[in-house]
């Protein structure tokens, strides 16, 4: 298995995140096409004829929904750079390494928005990440690309970087980071439908992830076709796996979409696993946990999985990240330790994360101490599988506790020995409670 | 645009208007959901998940949606009592519960509790229970306590702090399973604190003298106006048993308080002053005829030359009129008594305490104005009283105690007032009504006309309308008759009549006494019952 980089282009460059490496490697180029060659319209276009979809984990036709949005009045284009996930560091990274091309694609997007702003939310705990993207957005402001008229368009757009308190909900989505640049709570607001647009100060905007802008120049520069020819039919392009845990060289690999699979990834890319013996795979966004072969078997294409593409692989593609542990790890400690965190960083304000989650993690952290002496093991499934539905059922505003509950279903499933153990008395309480064991140095691919 | 479509609810056919909730459409049309963190004079975070319901997209699929935030289409079609989405909302209750200390039989908010009527009505039949969170019992206030160990976490009062008192001195803090409600070091000690116990649906934030109280369900309610100040906030009066009046709490009014009061008119409406008349002063040997003679008394006392009448802001519009009419039969002058002055303040929500004490001041002077009468204000009436032009002065209507005019004895001949407020210095006595006694009309500071009915008896068993219509030498007749004059008489009252004035404040959502303005609204559309079990 190769990789094939198009977010990530250009990642290994020395200095990739300076404006003249950049730029010398066709930078901007694209930004340029869009606001002086062609119009907003066809901005759009290009972006739908490419097919890309939104790489956040909805996986939503970006083209589409900007035709959509087009009618209506944009203010601002909000970029989230906050990811949360367990295990994902995908935007951070881009944001550290290549941090010009965020800014291009948010251009572009801001562009066929006809957004005036960009509001760039980005991690305050990512020190790192944000003196990159702050020397470059300095860089490009200096350069002319930011703040002035660009092209024939004549259109300025200005950035301003807000740092936002995280880790956030995981599944905030959209309607999350209006709420914390307007200096509230952490908290996803309702939604009044599925496609309606968040407000930031009364006003409609769009949020994108930082990712799916990442896509954006090389597709304005390259044509949609380039594009459209790698992945397959529903889901053309490439996917950036974030792959962490006990592998030899954890890192973030850029594939084409539907060459290979998740087993693939950890052999040819990230070095194996690094004791032998079965492996967990864990999928961050939602899906059951896979162990041993089945891991070899489960494609790095989202249109196999049951979500996004219907496809037979259970679960949510999302955006295709996975922590991999080896037999050392019990699953029902990883799984205590998911809910804990889950219950921790959801906002709180539905019952999913204040009693679901939070509970269910209380009952776990019982039974690993106590046994099963107190806890209702019936009541307890009964709970999670409720939990695991709760965001299709319209119990919880997002899915932030949906993700953990079904983490933990799977893990949970997968070593149901575990629970059972735990749950006959006079059996020794799993007692695991040291942090996971990880790989000695960390191998980023760049 | 707002514009009435059709759409479908469980099979059946239903008006609705489009860009309106489903929740408030639901309700329309007599459909029980419970929602408990939506209150409609709040923003609406649908964060309870309690009110859940499906909708049937164009390809029949159903998709889960909160009723409370998602607004009604044209040709909408809604499944709401299946047993899907009655589970779902079961669901969501049970998950509630889970933190919810329940303590119903010692609770202060037992039978008017949103929570213990949603859970009764809609919630699991059966529940794991394990309480965790705070149980602390935090006074707050003289008249609030929050219960930690009852609070689900709807954030209601953390918004209402927000969004209308402007304050903030509840707050949510915390995520995920921490979640709380915080609470200032200071407590809450703004005045419209008394709508944190009314908007709680869990009994969280309670009235500590509310225990002291009767049962909600031995309650009944009238509808009236707080004669507190110029604003004049709808209210409901809950009556007990033996026909006192025990708690005020606000209705919806958009025009006027949304759904607030302060807790002026709320707690201090004097209606129980300890100083009130129950008998005319002096006393007459016999108490079955004291009233008709100490009225004939005072007729003939203001018959005489130099007769004043001191017009009161808390008259209504009836007893006013009646009132000019008999002092312009005697000839006497009149002067109007500068309503008091109360501190006045305006609320971000939109809420406003007027700077006026008195309820009826703008009506007052609309009237005087429209009537072509001139009438002195008090420092003329002092003046006149210096010159010794006023040789006797009726002075009416008074309010809570406070409203005591600037009048010394000495100064005239004689003095009647037919109330308890400055009456030491009056010759003649004759008990008057409270404004929770009163029927008539007020028209408040912003021009709205409202109806006051009476909530209560008075002492002395007659009203001031009844003294009105005796000192202008009228046959007893109802407010309604003298209402319908008035409106005979000046064109700005036309169209106007205490049928329509009833069917308006109908309209407006607003029974049975229990919970703040939303729950009435509940109660009014019978969707909410709270029934005596004893009856």
């Amino acid at each position: 298995m190769q990789e094939r980089r198009w977010l990530l282009e250009g990642v290994e460059r020395p200095d990739a995140d300076a404006l003249d490496v950049y730029r010398r490697n066709g930078g901007y180029g694209g930004a340029w096409r869009a606001f002086d060659e062609i119009d907003a319209r066809a901005v759009i276009d290009e972006v739908e004829k490419a097919g890309l979809r939104g790489a956040g984990g909805g996986w939503r036709h970006v083209g589409t929904r900007w035709r959509q949005a087009a009618g209506q009045d944009v203010r601002a284009l909000v970029v989230d750079v906050t990811e949360s996930e367990a295990g994902r560091f995908r935007d951070r990274k881009l944001a550290e390494r290549l941090p010009h091309r965020l800014i291009e694609g948010a251009l572009i997007a801001a562009h066929a928005l006809a957004a005036d702003e960009v509001y760039l939310c980005i991690r305050a705990d990512w020190r790192r990440a944000r003196s990159v993207l702050g020397h470059a957005l300095a860089e490009a402001e200096a350069a002319g690309w930011i703040g002035r008229p660009l092209g024939r368009s004549g259109h300025a757009v200005k950035f301003q970087v807000h740092p936002v308190p995280g880790p956030l909900p995981a599944r905030g989505g959209d309607h999350l980071l209006p709420n914390l640049i307007e200096c509230s709570r952490p908290e996803p607001r309702a939604a009044d439908g599925v496609d309606a647009l968040p407000t930031l100060f009364g006003a409609s905007v769009f949020v994108h992830c930082a990712a799916t802008l990442g896509y954006l120049p090389s597709i304005l520069s390259r044509g949609a076709d380039a594009f459209r020819a790698l992945g397959g039919k529903d889901f053309p392009g490439t996917v950036a796996v974030s792959v962490s845990g006990h592998v030899r060289r954890p890192g973030l690999f850029e594939i084409e979409i539907g060459s290979g699979s998740f087993g693939d990834v950890i052999d040819d890319l990230a070095g194996g696993t690094v004791a032998d013996g079965e492996s967990l795979a864990i999928f961050c966004d939602g899906a059951p946990a896979l162990r041993g072969e089945a891991i070899w078997s489960a494609p790095v294409d989202p249109a196999a999985w049951s979500h996004p593409g219907g496809g037979p692989q259970m679960g949510s593609f999302g955006s295709g990240t996975i922590v991999v542990a080896d037999e050392s790890v019990a699953p029902i400690e990883l799984a205590a330790n998911w809910l804990r965190d889950a219950a921790e960083l959801g906002c709180g304000q539905c019952p999913g994360c204040r009693e679901g989650s939070a509970w269910l993690a209380k009952q776990l952290q019982r039974l690993r101490e106590g046994g099963v002496a107190g806890v209702d093991l019936p009541a307890f499934e009964a709970r999670l599988q409720e939990l695991a539905t709760s965001e299709a059922d319209g119990l919880s505003i997002c899915g932030h506790p949906t993700v953990a509950a079904l983490i933990t279903q799977g893990l949970l499933q997968i070593a149901p020995e575990d629970l059972s153990q735990q749950a006959k008395p006079g059996v020794e309480p799993c007692t695991n409670d040291g942090p996971l064991r990880t790989a000695d140095s960390i191998h980023l691919r760049f | 645009m707002t514009q009435i479509c059709k759409i479908e609810i469980d099979g059946r056919a239903y008006d609705a208007t489009s860009g309106e909730s489903l929740l408030t459409t639901l309700h329309r049309h007599g459909i029980v959901v419970p929602a408990l963190c939506h209150h409609p004079g709040l923003s609406c975070p649908a964060t309870c998940r309690s009110c859940v319901v499906h909708v049937e997209d164009a390809q029949a699929e159903r998709h889960v949606v909160t009723a409370c935030n998602h607004s009604v289409s044209a040709g909408l079609i809604l499944h709401v009592l299946d047993e899907d989405s009655q589970q779902l909302r079961s669901r969501a209750l049970a998950q509630l519960l889970q933190r919810h200390q329940m303590d119903c039989p010692i609770c202060e908010a037992a039978g008017e509790c949103e929570f213990q009527e949603a859970v009764a009505g809609h919630g699991p039949q059966k529940q794991p229970h394990e309480l965790h969170g705070a149980t602390a019992r935090l006074q707050l206030g003289t008249r609030l306590i929050f219960d930690a160990g009852r609070c689900i976490q709807c954030g209601r009062c953390a918004r209402f702090e927000d969004e209308v008192s402007g304050t903030q001195q509840l707050s949510m803090q915390g995520r995920g399973g921490d979640i709380d409600v915080v609470v200032a070091a200071a407590g809450v000690d703004h005045a419209l604190g008394g709508n944190l116990v009314d908007l709680c649906p869990a009994g969280a934030l309670v009235d500590p003298e509310s225990t002291s109280l009767p049962p909600t369900w031995t309650r009944r309610s009238v509808d009236t106006v707080c004669g507190g100040c110029g604003t004049g906030c709808a209210i409901r009066a809950d009556i007990d048993d033996g026909g006192r009046v025990v708690s005020l709490r606000p209705r919806n009014d958009e025009q006027v308080n949304g759904w607030w009061m302060c807790d002026h008119g709320r707690y201090e409406s004097d209606a129980d002053h300890e100083d009130r008349l129950a008998l005319p002063e002096p006393p007459s040997p016999d108490p079955e005829t004291a009233w008709q003679v100490s009225i004939d008394r005072l007729k003939r006392r203001l018959m005489q030359p130099r007769s004043a009448v001191w017009l009161s802001p808390f008259l209504t519009l009836e007893e006013a009129f009646l009132l000019i009419e008999a002092a312009q039969g005697w000839g006497a002058r009149l002067f109007q008594w500068a309503p008091p002055e109360a501190r006045e303040q305006s609320f971000p929500g939109g809420f406003k305490i007027s700077a006026c004490a008195a309820p009826n001041a703008t009506g007052l002077q609309r009237l005087l104005a429209e009537s072509n009468i001139q009438a002195g204000s008090t420092a003329d009436l002092q003046g006149a009283i210096a010159d010794k032009q006023v040789g006797q002065l009726l002075m009416c209507g008074g309010g809570p105690a406070g409203g005591r005019p600037p009048i010394k004895r000495d100064d005239i001949v004689f003095v009647a007032a037919h109330d308890l407020t400055g009456a030491s210095t009056a010759d003649l006595l004759i008990p008057a009504s409270h404004w929770l006694e009163k029927d008539g009309t007020f028209l408040n500071q912003t021009q709205q006309l409202r109806r006051v009915r009476p909530a209560r008896r008075t002492a002395s068993g007659h009203t001031d309308l009844e003294l009105m219509l005796a000192l202008a030498g009228r046959a007893d007749t109802t407010a309604g008759q003298v209402f319908a004059e008035l409106v005979e008489r000046f064109a700005w009252l036309e169209g106007n009549s205490y049928a329509q004035l009833d069917a308006d404040a109908r309209t407006q959502p607003s029974g049975v006494a229990a919970g703040g303005a939303w729950m009435d609204s509940l109660q009014r559309q019978r969707l909410l019952v709270i029934e005596d079990p004893a009856r």
